[in-house]
């Protein structure tokens, strides 16, 4: 159990999944290079408040008792496709980035909601002390929404 | 030509080519075989004769039976086509293995479309039912169009009574399985509102069996892609510890690593690589803890949580009440019932916390469960399955790190 960890139920079957999905349908047209996390709250938060969603309740030891196991507050990934030459479409490198509570909300339908720009995702991992200082081009700027499946891909 | 039969475990006579399930239009050759011999014995009398003979025989190609004197030499059976038969390209033997656990056999038909790997994709065509548990059949179905090499199958139901065939084997060549039931939830079963549109989601991905076992179907050449992106080159912090965990233990693996924090218990960071599916990997529907053997001698038994069970549920905004566990599904709870998944930080697609769900993923099947291409492959895979946790999804390549 090295690479479980609670999630809503709803969000690991809806935005998480189309994060995932995204890479299955992505990868075969470029590289990619995915890298993320999960933030704690409890322990980890550092005097920082519980989500929003989480309605004034902190849920991060639901699963103590049980399971000996955090709940995360929240989770962020990157995705990072390599420049392909000569592919029209490809000639940079790009990435797009996630920001997402661990709560029922997250639906794939509300995916667009938790885009985030590389500088606003390194400003919420240095809160919770996360030491990162992501190095992408363009880290003010983000997708509107993720990106549309490939040709001919289905994954569903 | 053949004449096939219907499927073993289906009563004779056989389906006509104007069944039709749901709102998918079959194109079904599993024709009517109405013809009599001399003497009045009709074909059913015949097949069903056989079937009480030979209860474990299964179907049987009637020119097969032919030879062995089922009925009179020279006596032909023609199908409803006759002599203006269509023309099929596309004819396969199709071995079912039905479930052997709880609700996997079904008595709602199922219908069947091969997907080749090039995406052509065959008739619509009749499976039968599948009543009995364990039970192996065999069809033969007709299409007009040869798909070639199969590289998916997708199957159709047209009732709610949910089925599970653990292994479908296509020719002898192909073979695959359901993961999850094929169970349709829309509609009441009755005339006016039949259950449509009930496809099992993702369909069942096919390996090759046989002499080419363990080759990998690739969707694309992952050598001819250039390298992934170096993390060290976008996130140099990414590898430093943690300033809230500085115990993080970090494990590598082929495809990537994932840090595990022993002050939450699992996982706080996570990276991979993905290039063109290869199908090396193996898929991986279990949970399980990881041996003490994965962590440092002073960490308790590891920086995981304590068991595989799923995570209990909680009952929400129920008034001005906290929110609470619920200790029994049946528990009641007058605000919302949520659920935490057991969720993957380096993804899989096939747990099975994720059946039923009104955002689905039952029946996924990566394309990855298809076997190895070559003894590299071959390796990756068993590096996967050598791991005390279910992935699959991520590319068995070595991170760029």
């Amino acid at each position: 159990m090295t690479n479980i960890l609670p999630q809503s139920a709803l969000m690991n079957r809806g935005a998480w999944l189309k994060t995932e999905m995204m890479v299955e349908c992505w990868r075969n047209e470029a590289p990619i290079t995915v890298f993320g996390g999960a933030i704690y709250m409890g322990d980890g938060a550092h005097g920082q408040s519980i989500p929003e969603e989480w309605g004034g309740f902190d849920r991060s030891d639901w699963f103590v008792e049980s399971h000996n196991v955090k709940n995360p507050a929240y989770f962020w990934k990157v995705l990072v496709t390599s420049a392909v030459e000569g592919k029209a479409g490809f000639e940079d490198e790009d990435y797009i980035a996630f920001w997402m509570p661990n709560h029922e909300s997250a639906k794939s339908a509300n995916v667009n909601d938790y885009l985030i720009t590389i500088d606003n995702l390194n400003a919420n991992l240095n809160r919770f002390l996360v030491p990162e200082n992501i190095v992408l081009p363009n880290a003010n700027n983000r997708y509107s929404s993720v990106w549309e499946d490939p040709a001919g891909c289905n994954r569903a | 030509m053949h004449f096939p039969l219907s499927p073993s475990n289906t009563p004779f006579p056989v389906q006509a080519e104007s069944d039709s399930v749901g709102q998918h239009a079959l194109n079904t050759h599993v024709r009517t075989i109405s013809a009599k011999f001399s003497g009045g014995r009709s074909i059913k009398t015949v097949l069903q004769t056989y079937t009480k003979k030979n209860p474990a025989g299964g179907a049987r190609r009637l020119d097969d039976m032919q030879e062995e004197g089922w009925w009179p030499e020279g006596e032909a059976f023609v199908g409803g086509t006759g002599d203006s038969a269509p023309n099929f390209p596309g004819q396969y033997e199709i071995t079912v293995t039905t479930g052997d656990s709880r609700f996997n056999g079904s008595f709602d038909l199922i219908t069947i479309q091969l997907v080749g790997e090039d995406g052509s994709t065959s008739d619509i065509m009749q499976l039968g039912e599948f009543r009995m548990r364990g039970a192996i059949s065999t069809v033969w179905v007709d299409s007009t169009v040869d798909v070639g090499v199969v590289a998916k199958v997708k199957l159709f139901s047209n009732g709610k009574d949910g089925v599970k065939l653990s292994k479908i084997v296509v020719d002898g060549k192909y073979e695959g399985g359901m993961s999850s039931y094929l169970k349709c939830r829309s509609g009441t079963g009755s005339s006016r509102n039949p259950f449509t549109n009930c496809e099992y989601a993702g369909g069942v991905s096919m390996s090759v069996v046989g002499s080419d076992a363990n080759a990998c179907m690739a969707e694309c050449d992952p050598n001819s892609q250039p390298d992934p992106v170096l993390l060290s080159q976008i996130a140099p912090n990414f590898f430093n510890a943690h300033a809230t965990f500085p115990d993080e233990e970090k494990l590598t693996y082929s495809f990537g690593s994932v840090w595990n924090s022993c002050v939450t218990n699992g996982p706080s960071k996570f990276t991979y690589t993905a290039k063109c599916d290869t199908g090396c990997g193996d898929r991986h529907g279990s949970f399980k803890l990881s041996p003490e053997t994965f962590w440092d001698a002073d960490s308790d038994g590891g920086c995981q949580q304590k068991n595989g069970n799923a995570y209990p549920s909680y009952c929400i905004n129920d008034g001005d009440a906290a929110p609470r566990k619920m200790e029994r599904s049946s528990d009641e709870c007058g605000g919302d019932k949520i659920g935490h998944d057991r969720g993957h930080q380096v993804s899989e697609r096939s747990s099975e916390e994720r059946k039923g769900a009104s955002e689905s993923r039952a029946g996924e099947q990566s394309s990855e469960s298809r076997a190895m291409r070559n003894a590299s492959c071959e390796a990756k895979s068993a590096a996967l399955n050598a791991l005390s946790f279910p992935l699959a999804k991520s590319a068995p390549y070595s991170p760029p790190f």
